[in-house]
């Protein structure tokens, strides 16, 4: 009789203690800064899954929200519906550069979107890398634009073959 | 026999409160520390991966989503490194375009060049339509998304072709 009650005394203060190391274990995990021993020169060749700060998650690295980025991407991407024919009717080096900024802007954010979903957590530089891939690019498009024939001539010139 | 019982109720279930705290303080390791050794134990036992892409036989809505995605990066790639390779290269794009066309290519494959360009384009705008249309919250009904689907996928060829032999 007396040994059950000490043993059902065991498994209750075993809950308790159970319990309240449980709590300990969150709050003690919570507030110190887990982040390894990585200094912040070798984040940026380290990906980082987490754990994040309230702060981060809400966007404190950002330029903008990710909302208002998005309605950005679809803003441009509705401007580039009329844009796509009018260059079959009308060629000008006004369409030209039309053409070539909201090309090189769709497919930066699209590159990006693809990069972040696949190639981020195993890669972490990719981003850096294409943000001055495509800033190149964008240079040989003006560059073309202005000192060569022009987009909308170069593919009449091509498609003549 | 209730000695027994209590001496193990004494050093069993009492003492668990040092194991416990004990777990506390051991945490100081990082999430990526700890993935790291997850990912590095079982590579080195090479254990197989349970199936995660391929186990799904391919739908219409997977197959066109994955295709407007492989298309808008090949075509990324190609006017990113098409503009870069222009701007290393000495002569302008007149000379390279006669150079080509001194190579005399034949025709049919001309005209499977002007596809692979014209195809691509076609058919990313034409389900670019349906990504904006999903955007604004239409169109998600299963039957649908069929119709659609089939449409743009015939659209896309019917305009890759106007491109290819009217122009």
């Amino acid at each position: 009789m007396a040994t059950t009650v000490q043993i059902l005394r065991c498994c209750t203060r075993g809950s308790r203690i159970l319990f309240q190391s449980a709590l300990l274990r969150n709050t003690s995990v919570g507030t110190k800064t887990t982040f390894g021993t990585s200094s912040a020169l070798t984040n940026v060749f380290e990906a980082r899954r987490g754990p994040f700060t309230p702060e981060e998650k809400r966007g404190k690295g950002h330029m903008m929200s990710a909302s208002t980025h998005w309605k950005v991407e679809r803003i441009l991407m509705i401007g580039m519906i009329p844009l796509m024919p009018a260059a079959l009717f009308y060629q000008s080096p006004f369409i030209d550069h039309a053409i070539c900024t909201a090309v090189f802007l769709h497919g930066y954010w699209g590159m990006d979107g693809v990069l972040t979903d696949y190639l981020e957590k195993f890669v972490p530089w990719v981003k850096p890398l294409w943000t001055v891939l495509s800033i190149i690019a964008f240079a040989g498009l003006v560059n073309f634009n202005y000192n060569d024939v022009g987009l909308c001539k170069a593919v009449q010139m091509l498609w003549s073959m | 026999m209730a000695m027994l019982v209590r001496s193990l109720g004494m050093n069993c279930l009492l003492r668990q409160k040092l194991s416990f705290a004990n777990k506390n303080v051991a945490m100081a390791s990082s999430a990526y520390d700890e993935m790291k050794v997850y990912w590095d134990k079982n590579k080195k036992l090479e254990r197989p991966m349970s199936p995660f892409l391929f186990a799904y036989k391919p739908h219409l809505a997977m197959s066109m989503s994955l295709s407007h995605r492989v298309t808008g990066v090949a075509m990324s790639v190609a006017v990113t490194g098409a503009s870069i390779i222009m701007l290393a290269l000495p002569g302008d794009y007149t000379h390279y375009l006669e150079l080509v066309k001194s190579l005399q290519i034949a025709p049919f494959i001309i005209y499977g060049c002007k596809y692979l360009l014209a195809w691509p384009i076609s058919y990313h705008y034409i389900n670019g339509f349906r990504h904006l249309a999903w955007d604004a919250g239409k169109g998600f009904a299963l039957s649908t998304l069929y119709k659609t689907g089939y449409t743009a996928i015939a659209l896309s060829f019917i305009v890759a072709s106007m491109f290819v032999f009217l122009y």
